[in-house]
């Protein structure tokens, strides 16, 4: 299903790229791909809450702030899927933002599965 | 790839960003090239903040709630001419839409620069020569 809406090319982590972001600072990437990791079910609950009552504002603002935090850390499918849900909530367009949700959710549990063991 | 700025005097960044993550990505960027650094969640915090303090550069997201980084900068530029302030603060925007009319918005709200997001340090490193090469040693 991801396919309807990430293009395959793009990757979970753009490890290279964000690490030069980060001036090789790996320990910091790390410390941020966690924080990123450790806020994103209370996004996912805020986002799929607003979605369910058309809440428009709160439905674009959650997918906006996902999309930027994802941008920062170079997580390329998160920032994808995030725009396309951004771009729904500003069309107002529900019919696709469960299926666009389900993405998500499924991208997150494949950054967690690549993230160290807490 | 290692950035070292060796300062006169300890700049003082205040930034402004709805994400913790994006918050936390900048503080760590600023104090590894040796800034002092206060962070706020949205433009009205940035607003007190400039009222209570003196600062060298602020560094804000456009995009947030309750204040956008528009209106602060805005007002803070107000602010400066009722002051009758000679140099006016740098402010850099820091944002993800970096569409011509996007950055418009920007520089006609009185910020100075725009960088895009994802903040990197080589960017950082362009905002200090740009705006803050005078208190370089």
């Amino acid at each position: 299903m991801s396919e309807e809406y990430i293009p395959e090319n793009l990757v979970i982590l753009a490890k290279a790229t964000a690490l030069e972001n980060f001036c090789d600072n790996a320990e910091l990437l790390d410390e941020m791909l966690q924080y990123f990791a450790d806020g994103i079910a209370e996004k996912l609950t805020t986002l799929k809450t607003a979605i369910a009552a058309k809440d428009y504002p709160v439905w674009i603002s959650t997918a906006h702030l996902i999309k930027g935090e994802a941008a920062t850390l170079c997580l390329e499918r998160i920032n994808a899927i995030a725009l396309k849900l951004e771009q729904a909530g500003k069309r107002q367009e529900p019919a696709e933002a469960e299926a666009m949700l389900a993405v998500m959710t499924t991208e997150m549990q494949a950054l967690a599965d690549i993230l160290p063991k807490k | 790839m290692a950035y070292s700025f060796k300062w006169k005097i300890t700049p003082s960044v205040l930034i402004a960003d709805d994400s913790l993550v994006n918050r936390k990505i900048m503080e760590g960027f600023l104090r590894q090239c040796g800034c002092s650094v206060q962070a706020t969640v949205d433009g009205k915090q940035v607003l007190q903040q400039f009222t209570d303090s003196n600062w060298d550069l602020i560094l804000m997201d456009v995009n947030m709630p309750v204040m956008d980084g528009l209106e602060a900068a805005s007002r803070i530029r107000e602010i400066e001419k009722q002051r009758n302030i000679p140099a006016h603060i740098p402010i850099v925007a820091l944002t993800a839409g970096i569409m011509p009319d996007e950055q418009l918005k920007c520089y006609e709200a009185g910020m100075d620069e725009v960088i895009a997001k994802p903040l990197s340090i080589e960017a950082l490193g362009s905002v200090f020569k740009n705006k803050l090469s005078h208190l370089f040693e």
